[in-house]
């Protein structure tokens, strides 16, 4: 398993960054707010829902002009999320840090992980209740 | 000198195989494998006389055989081979204080069927001395071996695209690390091979809407009369 697995996981970390990189140039380049060009939730655009990550391209779009307070209009769970994820890729690749079993055992671990899933869900039926 | 059946990744049982041959099959320290006639399955990292194989592949074999693994494995020939059923059969596996706590244990799970004859190490291999800290040789590195998590990944595809496929990917990747602490060691593989597995789905089913919502503009767009409701 070790061969393919680890030349797969090698080829996901390179594509995953390349496409990150690419998706973050455009989305400072580009508004979402503005381009019809940008693809829209796919949620939202069958159902006429707020998705949980609705309203995530323009604040990262506002984000990266420095506009936090708009940034976190646009999607409050960017308040959590944005930690957490943070939080996840620190401790999944800061090689410092991977010392910390007990670090890892609570960010990669279960309990953050349903929790984030519970709030996903508590923040899809809040947004759309308030209009948030 | 003994021989080994060997869990492929696809969960199957091959071999079996000499331990000089475990690096040219592409076993890793993760590798469940099984000596002929006996009828444990054990990760190769929790035997450091076979370890060394998969630094030194075919070198260690001129320097003499290893010590053979812990008498009274032979008793009982030909137990390699997974049977329908395996695991259920009581004094094969004896669950340990501790596993026996978790309900389900030992009785198939959907999916896992081919893995009936994978046993939990037994005392003396499941004490991994300070597992979790800091060990000599390959410890150094802790959490060696563990599969990866995929957990960026999976937090990526929802706050990207809010799947819910991203969630399944979530909470496989985060039992990755649990499993792995507890000794079981295939389902984390399985739980990040999930994780992995959910996150692509998530990520390409984001892309594909993406693509023909573009499509569907650019269609949309050449038609002159939509032209000027669209702001740039």
């Amino acid at each position: 398993m070790g061969g393919r697995d680890g030349a797969m996981c090698r080829l996901l970390k390179i594509a995953g960054g390349l496409g990150l990189f690419a998706l973050v140039i455009l989305l400072w380049k580009v508004n979402p707010a503005e381009s019809i060009w940008m693809p829209k939730c796919m949620i939202h655009t069958l159902t006429g829902w707020q998705c949980p990550g609705c309203g995530i391209s323009r604040a990262l779009h506002a984000l990266l002009h420095g506009h936090f307070a708009e940034a976190i209009r646009y999607n409050y769970f960017l308040l959590l999320s944005i930690p957490y994820l943070l939080a996840v890729a620190a401790v999944s690749w800061i090689p410092a840090l991977h010392r910390r079993r007990r670090l890892h055992r609570v960010v990669l671990g279960p309990e953050l992980a349903v929790s984030y899933v519970v709030l996903f869900a508590i923040w899809f039926v809040v947004r759309n209740l308030l209009g948030l | 000198m003994d021989r080994y059946y060997y869990l492929s990744p696809d969960k199957t049982v091959q071999g079996p195989i000499l331990p000089s041959e475990f690096k040219q099959y592409g076993l890793n320290a993760d590798s469940q494998v099984c000596r002929e006639g006996a009828e444990q399955w054990v990760a190769l990292r929790k035997m450091p006389e076979l370890l060394v194989y998969l630094e030194y592949g075919s070198g260690v074999e001129a320097d003499g055989t290893p010590q053979s693994p812990q008498p009274g494995y032979g008793q009982q020939p030909g137990y390699c081979q997974p049977q329908p059923g395996y695991g259920q059969q009581p004094g094969y596996c004896q669950p340990q204080p501790g596993y026996g706590q978790q309900p389900g244990y030992g009785q198939p799970q959907p999916g896992y069927g081919q893995q009936q004859g994978y046993c939990q190490p037994q005392p003396g291999y499941g004490q991994q001395p300070g597992y979790g800290q800091p060990q000599s040789g390959y410890g150094q590195q802790p959490g060696y071996g563990q599969p990866p998590t995929y957990m960026v990944w999976a937090v990526l595809t929802t706050v990207l695209c809010c799947l819910p496929f991203g969630i399944v990917a979530i909470i496989k990747a985060s039992q990755v690390s649990s499993l792995w602490a507890a000794g079981r060691v295939a389902e984390a593989w399985a739980a990040s091979r999930a994780a992995r597995t959910w996150s692509i789905v998530a990520a390409a089913l984001g892309l594909v809407f993406s693509i023909v919502y573009i499509i569907m503009i650019i269609v949309s767009y050449s038609n002159s009369s939509v032209k000027t409701v669209f702001l740039f």
